[in-house]
């Protein structure tokens, strides 16, 4: 694992995924939907193509969440769907490649060859990784505990409840609260970085 | 920050000239460390923008998740369908080419008055420019205010010192483009299905102000001291000197104004230009004004969905086929009748140059398939 890894390549989130338990999915897909897009955007330029793109990444980790305990690491998963989305995605345009104008070619050989630089995706699969990180501590305290308990090392409610010592509703409230203060703070934090 | 480096942020930002871009792209391309040292800085500049996006999740999240015990066909619908035409039509832009041979020749059929070029003088008179010939522009005096140059109309600045305005009106019927080079040096090119009304000369001391009903691409001269502005039915463009892309066709919901360089700013016609009351457009974005709810939303915009119109190209992403049609009408010269509320609806994306309108519908028909007929310039869909 690598260093300052968010923990949810956890065997327990991947569990409750594979349950289908809604919220992990949300709470996977609030994280890492926009980033992902502008990821695949820079391998394809357009918006839309990005977007559609992703939202297949999730459809298919949606359909196939029976079958996601082979997975190990989540972060590396989502990056690498998208990465081959995408070059499915340039592969089709290759067809058309040889027949459009020369400036566009040139364009799209280097995403080709940008999309298979090794170096590049490194770079960008932990940069993804820190910045995941970073949406989970900038939760507060009280309820990035339960939803780190929760959501990312698959704890039952009740479980947290006897741990922390409070109620179940309690645990209920804090975790309906992250996702919400997530949903919240993520639109928060993408305005501030304008 | 180098020159090198700020042309190369202007190309990952896409708002660089196609100098710029080639620049660059040469740069890239002319030895491996080049190419290594752009990678680098492309990923950097990739993850500097991982919290920038603007995006509405919740639909996604919602178009995900409630499709509650689907069948199979229906949960994969959509998504799949996209990418499915994306990948056939890429195939077929390649087979497009084979057929273009035969497509060039079926275009050159003979003009009928309703499908000429028309340039409206002043006096009301009309003339038919065809694409190859060699119209003049000559006043009541008989001076020379104009000539065609091949597929362009250029009007030269004689520099007289007039005090009245005259204007000249060129239409371009669907189906067909056509350049037009103004006497302050601004280039436009009409496009399918549009009309332009613009002074024979500009006054040094007036405004440039033109009129236009339909899209044109515009690259206005620069001139500081007098304003360059397109009029459309509800919303004005005011510039200095800049490229950007007016669509505003009466048909249209949208009025869409997008700008490549330089920068523009967008008004309501009502209202009398101030700063308070106009939406600034820096390059990259497009202002969208919905004449519906009367409203101008700015926002990123997709470039070449917005020109590739120049090389005769449709591009269409994320497209409701209502909004398809109207594009389709004008660019092939097809009266389109839908009869399917439900088609009207679905979105397609897909991007056509070479194709014929007979192509264009097999190819829907390949992901959405639809009952049609086509009898020569009408379709018909049920």
């Amino acid at each position: 694992m690598k260093k300052g890894s968010p923990n949810i390549n956890n065997e327990l989130f991947l569990s409750l995924l594979e349950k289908g338990e809604k919220c992990a999915f949300e709470t996977l897909f609030r994280l890492y939907f926009t980033k992902l897009v502008q990821i695949a955007k820079g391998y394809l330029i357009y918006q839309q193509e990005a977007e559609s793109i992703v939202q297949n990444v999730f459809l298919k980790i949606w359909e196939n969440k029976e079958s996601l305990g082979d997975v190990s690491n989540i972060n590396n998963y989502l990056y690498t769907m998208t990465k081959n989305l995408c070059l499915d995605q340039l592969k089709h345009e290759k067809v058309k490649r040889n027949y459009i104008d020369n400036s566009y070619r040139i364009k799209s050989e280097i995403q080709y060859k940008f999309i298979q630089d090794e170096a590049a995706s490194l770079l960008l699969e932990n940069e993804l990784q820190s910045k995941i990180v970073q949406s989970i501590e900038l939760l507060p305290e009280k309820c990035k505990y339960i939803f780190k308990k929760s959501r990312l090392e698959g704890l039952k409610h009740s479980e947290i409840a006897a741990q922390m010592g409070v109620s179940h509703k309690t645990v209920d409230n804090h975790i309906a609260s992250a996702l919400r203060h997530m949903r919240f703070h993520l639109r928060e934090f993408i305005s501030i970085s304008q | 920050m180098t020159m090198l480096d700020q042309k190369i942020y202007k190309y990952l930002r896409g708002t660089a000239t196609s100098k710029e871009e080639k620049e660059v792209q040469d740069w890239i391309v002319s030895s491996d460390q080049n190419t290594k040292r752009f990678f680098e800085i492309k990923a950097k500049y990739v993850s500097s923008t991982l919290d920038d996006a603007h995006i509405k999740i919740d639909p996604y999240f919602h178009s995900i998740v409630n499709a509650k015990n689907p069948t199979a066909k229906n949960r994969r619908r959509l998504p799949l369908n996209i990418l499915k035409s994306a990948a056939i039509l890429a195939i077929l832009v390649g087979l497009g080419f084979i057929f273009r041979d035969a497509m060039v020749a079926s275009r050159t059929t003979p003009i009928i008055p309703e499908d000429a070029i028309i340039l409206q003088l002043e006096n009301g008179n009309i003339e038919v420019i065809s694409e190859d010939g060699e119209a003049k522009v000559v006043d009541s005096e008989g001076n020379v205010l104009g000539a065609q140059q091949g597929s362009q109309l250029v009007y030269k600045n004689n520099g007289t010192s007039k005090e009245e305005i005259t204007y000249n009106t060129l239409t371009v019927p669907y189906g067909k483009r056509f350049d037009l080079l103004l006497s302050d040096g601004t280039q436009v090119t009409l496009n399918s299905g549009t009309s332009l009304k613009y002074p024979v000369q500009f006054l040094k001391t007036k405004n440039r102000q033109v009129f236009l009903d339909g899209e044109a691409f515009f690259s206005v001269a620069k001139d500081t001291e007098n304003p360059f502005i397109v009029n459309t039915h509800e919303l004005n463009v005011r510039v200095l000197g800049t490229k950007f892309n007016l669509s505003s066709y009466p048909e249209d919901q949208f009025v869409n104004t997008t700008l490549l360089e330089g920068s523009v700013v967008v008004y309501n016609k009502q209202d009398t230009f101030d700063s308070s009351n106009a939406s600034l457009l820096e390059p990259g974005f497009k202002a969208e004004w919905n004449k519906y709810n009367r409203q101008i939303v700015v926002e990123e915009a997709d470039i070449a969905m917005h020109t590739d119109w120049l090389n005769g190209k449709i591009i269409l992403r994320h497209v409701p086929f209502k909004n398809i049609v109207k594009k389709l009408e004008r660019h092939y010269n097809v009266d389109i009748v839908n009869n399917n509320p439900e088609l009207d609806e679905e979105i397609f994306t897909a991007s056509f140059d070479v194709e014929s309108i007979d192509q264009v519908f097999k190819t829907f028909n390949l992901t959405y398939e639809m009952k049609y007929n086509i009898n020569d310039r009408q379709i018909i869909i049920n």
